[in-house]
């Protein structure tokens, strides 16, 4: 079977054809590099993307926090980690780079957040 | 209570009437539909306060449109609305069309338009640098000139709450209330309301009220569309007033400088059977552009930084106002105000409080009545000084919220607290022009939203653009949690 | 108040710059204008971020803390929530900010105040004026920082990055995006941001199509899609009439050049950003500029990289004054090349290392062309590249730089051009 993809791995997103047979891969055409073909067995057999939400913040100067999974995660699973991402809440003060779920799906790979929230100002 | 008067809509008729008998001893009630004042043709035209030389001599037009002129120099001054006398000119693109010029010199005189004049090529082109070459003369109006119709619609609103007349915002006319065949009230969305006189001012709807108090049922208000462009003022700086010849459709196509310097090009005039086709069309843009290249060639479409429509409110058969006090007892009947509309609003107010003394109607001038608004001065607009002492005794005039058009939050909250206040966007947008630069709101307008929320008390998904269901935002993104 | 260097604007470009020009020894105030360090990266939430300078694929928020971090380790003042109002012929800047009504001498002068977003005016699109009409960084802003949905149903107009972008984060929280059209016969934004963005979710690309009404008085209540030429002339009788409460447009950016044109800066016609060289010198003495203010960078990687040569090179001015008014040659360019940055070559001191040039074209180039810099005796560079396409900025090194050569022999004139198969 052919299947038609782009490559992901550069701006330049070559057209690759990917013959397989059932799961075996046969030939990769159309890339211009060797990155084309390792990104033509991966997205074939199991395409990933980092994902990348929102999740929501109480006591912060703003209400939510922009998080991203430490992995490309499985694409099929995409809408599972929006899923979680909806439901969960962080208390302010949020640091960079903290962790809002430690390996959710049992895949090692946890969510982790890429920007800050300061402690909303308490008057006295 | 029963008012002494009460006037249907808030556009600058009815609002310049308003303040008119605010002046004196009169109670007034204005009811309007809308969330904001004035957002009918009062908020979609030219924005010419015209000559007069247009109008058939002996029309009502003729004679609002001139004393109108006249009365704007020093209402403008009161209300601190934002005026230029700039002079208009009608340029003949012929020989032909220098007739034209000759028969509208004569109809202006008849009128009694000041200081018309004849120019002729070369002084046509000598004043109008960018005239289209074809041009062969033209007709100079020193009287013409240009307003902020928005500020000035709103600004005579707000001077005649300040001095006593009530508002009343969304409220919609649905009849009139009778007593032994006399008008004697409305009944509307919010109620019965009682008055000794009840005034339609209703722009485009304004033939329908009159039919339902028994007058006029064989007049009709055909709506024109006009749909226009905006030039950015970065881009073309055209400093004049400018009209083809006029046709039987019309003054025609224009283009004009507007008060804040950016280009208005249009209207287009058509005819249209709905009295909501407020939307411009690809063949009526294209012939706005088509007509304003006519006159004055040397510009861009991709310079275009706004569009909009417009409908005139055409009273059918005779194409002149209609003006009448007690036709029906308890009725004032302001009907087919259409250009010249803005130009004689300020003469049919006192051309209807002339017909009510003539009814014996007692006026007697308010001891404490304020003819001066208070300007609420943008930041922009202060020198470096007073802009320092604002900002002290204010920081919210410290945080500029609309880049382009450099409006703080201090200009946005005195708004939202005025005397008429803001309740949605547009209203905010029409009283500081905020959001109308090149951005048109994409920095603005989030911002805005938070202020009129936070402000007004009321949810940020109902906050809205223009009342109605045109909300901003349907809702938060992590909804089930959100804490207000 | 006085500084060698004042940097307006805290995004990718003015942090970089600002950094740059307190390593090379200037007293530094950086001036912005929201109320956090960053620019507009903190609400591009997305990753593809960074591959060039950090070699990660890092989230904008994160590629925007490196550098926040940078600037916190250093002495350099930050204003937050102040508006340049107006800078002075000579370079003093007034600032306006809750603090009051302040002026600031500078030295030299940086300006990164970034880009703006193509609005609806721009397109002239009949109809009406409803709500619901969002560029896609407005609706950008809306979800990822106010946390505010926009609409439930969406026409994206513009295949443009940010709303393909826009289009996945709209679908994962709920939303559904029923269509992105296209005017052009090709894609605009990156094809990886198609295949992640649009394929994977099974959003619908329509390329020559564009949006020909906007209908719905209040809030939007569907727009009308019609197939365009190569002219972008509609066929009306293939108009296709699509239900949707929102409109977002993604048909691009602009660089913001209301404070540029203020002081007299003088700017390119076709891009609309400021003239520069290529220290980002701009024509009004001690302004440089930087970033996607001069000219719409592809990746934020250069931007930091021009932040950083603008804000040495303003640093080295502030100190020196004297020298910067050298005589300088002027660029040209031919078709099918749009753009070509710095649009001048400075030929003063400091300039030896090398040189840099960032081109675009304006129809796409499929199969290899081949880009040269030549004067009317001498070809100074010549390299083929396999493809030219008007998302893609191409970035053109050449070291040594030229310019020892062209002071001994100054070029009567200076031309890029490129050769392919039209």
């Amino acid at each position: 079977m052919m299947h038609e993809i782009y490559c992901l791995r550069c701006p330049r997103g070559c057209l690759l054809q990917v013959e397989m047979n059932g799961d075996v891969l046969i030939s990769v055409k159309g890339n211009s590099c060797r990155m084309g073909e390792e990104f033509a067995i991966q997205e074939v057999n199991d395409p990933r993307r980092l994902f990348t939400s929102l999740v929501r913040v109480t006591g912060g100067k703003t209400p939510l926090v922009p998080v991203v999974t430490s992995a490309p995660v499985p694409r099929r699973e995409i809408f599972e980690w929006a899923k979680l991402c909806r439901k969960l809440v962080v208390r302010a003060p949020v640091r960079v780079e903290e962790i809002v779920a430690q390996n959710p799906f049992g895949n090692g790979i946890d969510l982790v957040t890429t920007w800050f929230v300061e402690e909303e100002n308490v008057c006295h | 209570m029963v008012y002494d008067f009460l006037i249907i809509g808030s556009g600058i008729v009815g609002s310049l009437l308003g303040r008119e008998l605010a002046r004196h001893n009169k109670s007034v009630l204005m009811i309007e539909k809308h969330v904001d004042v004035g957002m009918g043709t009062s908020a979609a035209n030219s924005a010419i306060v015209h000559a007069g030389y247009d109008p058939q001599p002996g029309s009502f037009k003729a004679k609002l449109n001139v004393r109108g002129n006249a009365l704007w120099d020093h209402l403008a001054a009161e209300l601190f609305i934002p005026f230029r006398r700039t002079g208009s000119y009608v340029v003949a693109l012929s020989e032909e069309e220098k007739k034209t010029l000759e028969k509208l010199l004569e109809q202006g005189r008849q009128n009694g338009v000041p200081g018309l004049r004849l120019l002729s090529e070369e002084e046509t082109k000598q004043r109008l640098p960018g005239i289209s070459p074809q041009a062969r003369g033209s007709l100079f109006a020193p009287t013409a000139g240009i307003i902020d119709p928005f500020q000035a619609n709103f600004f005579a609103c707000e001077n005649a709450v300040v001095n006593g007349m009530k508002l009343l915002l969304e409220t919609r006319f649905e009849d009139f209330l009778w007593e032994e065949g006399k008008i004697c009230g409305v009944r509307t969305n919010r109620g019965d309301f009682y008055a000794r006189w009840v005034v339609n001012a209703a722009g485009i709807f304004a033939d329908e009220i009159m039919h339902k108090a028994g007058v006029h049922p064989d007049f009709h208000i055909v709506p024109r569309r006009g749909q226009y462009v905006v030039l950015d003022r970065n881009s073309f700086s055209w400093d004049k007033v400018v009209f083809p010849c006029p046709t039987e459709k019309g003054k025609g196509i224009l283009v004009t400088t507007t008060i804040h310097g950016n280009t208005l090009v249009g209207p287009t005039s058509e005819n249209v059977s709905d009295k909501f086709s407020l939307f411009t069309t690809e063949e009526g843009l294209r012939e706005a552009i088509q007509g304003g290249k006519r006159l004055v060639p040397g510009w861009d479409v991709r310079w275009i930084i706004a569009q909009y429509a417009g409908l005139r409110a055409t009273l059918m058969p005779t194409k002149d106002f209609l003006i009448e006090v007690g036709e029906v007892p308890g009725f004032i009947n302001i009907c087919g105000i259409d250009s010249p509309g803005y130009a004689s609003a300020p003469a049919i107010a006192e051309y209807v409080v002339e017909l009510l003394k003539e009814k014996g109607e007692n006026f007697e001038l308010k001891p404490d009545f304020n003819p001066i608004r208070e300007p609420r001065r943008l930041l922009k607009h202060l020198s470096p000084e007073e802009r320092r002492q604002r900002v002290a005794l204010s920081p919210a005039y410290g945080r500029i919220v609309c880049r382009c058009e450099e409006i703080t939050e201090g200009d946005i909250l005195a708004e939202i607290h005025g005397p008429i206040p803001a309740r949605t966007y547009d209203a905010l947008k029409r009283r500081t022009w905020l959001g109308t630069g090149r951005c048109q709101g994409g920095f603005d307008f989030p911002r805005v939203i938070e202020i009129l929320s936070r402000e007004t008390g009321v949810a940020v998904e109902e906050v809205t653009k223009k009342g109605g269901s045109s909300r901003f935002v349907f809702g938060s993104v992590r909804g089930e949690h959100h804490e207000v | 108040m006085r500084y060698d260097v004042v940097v307006i604007g805290a995004g990718p470009a003015g942090m970089a710059a600002a950094i740059a020009a307190y390593d090379e020894g200037a007293t530094v105030l950086l001036l912005e204008r929201n109320s956090e360090l960053g620019g507009i990266l903190p609400q591009c939430i997305h990753a593809g971020f960074g591959a060039r300078r950090f070699k990660k694929d890092l989230p904008g928020p994160l590629y925007a803390y490196y550098f926040v971090q940078e600037i916190e380790k250093r002495s350099i003042d930050v204003w937050l929530e102040s508006f340049v109002m107006d800078i002075s012929p000579s370079r003093r800047v007034t600032v306006l900010s809750t603090r009051g009504y302040e002026e600031v001498e500078a030295r030299s002068i940086v300006l990164a105040m970034g880009c703006r977003e193509r609005t609806r005016s721009q397109l002239n699109i009949p109809g009406t004026h409803p709500a619901g009409v969002y560029t896609a960084g407005t609706v950008q802003r809306m979800i990822n920082r106010e946390g505010w949905m926009p609409g439930k149903r969406f026409v994206i107009l513009g295949s443009g990055d940010i709303g393909m972008i826009m289009a996945r984060r709209i679908t994962l929280e709920g939303g559904e995006v029923v269509r992105v059209v296209e005017a052009l016969p090709y894609l605009t934004g990156l094809r990886r941001n198609y295949v992640q963005c649009l394929q994977d979710f099974g959003i619908p690309l329509f390329l020559s199509h564009t949006v020909t009404r906007i209908d719905g008085y209040e809030r939007v209540e569907g727009v009308e899609i019609s197939p365009v030429d190569e002219n972008f002339c509609a066929d009306k009788s293939k108009s296709e009439w699509v239900a949707c409460d929102t409109l977002l447009l993604s048909v691009g950016l602009i660089p913001e050049n209301e404070l540029s044109r203020r002081i007299g800066v003088v700017l390119d016609p076709v891009i609309g950003g400021p003239v520069v060289d290529q220290h980002g010198q701009t024509s009004v003495y001690g302004v440089f500029a930087a970033g996607n203010v001069v000219h719409i960078y592809d990746l934020v990687d250069d931007v930091s990289q021009d932040g950083e040569n603008a804000g040495r090179s303003a640093a080295r001015f502030a100190r020196s004054l004297a020298g910067w008014q050298e005589p300088s040659l002027s660029v040209h360019w031919r078709a099918p090349i749009r753009s070509v940055v710095p649009q001048r070559v400075f030929l003063g001191e400091g300039s030896e290392k090398s040189l840099s040039f960032f081109l675009r074209v304006s129809t796409p180039c499929e199969s290899s062309v081949t880009l040269r810099l030549k004067s009317e005796k001498r070809v100074f560079y010549e390299k083929r590249f396999p493809y030219a396409r008007p998302a893609e900025m191409i970035h053109v090194h050449i070291e040594p730089s030229p310019v020892s050569h062209w002071l001994q022999y100054p070029p009567k004139s200076l031309v890029w051009e490129m050769d392919y198969d039209a």
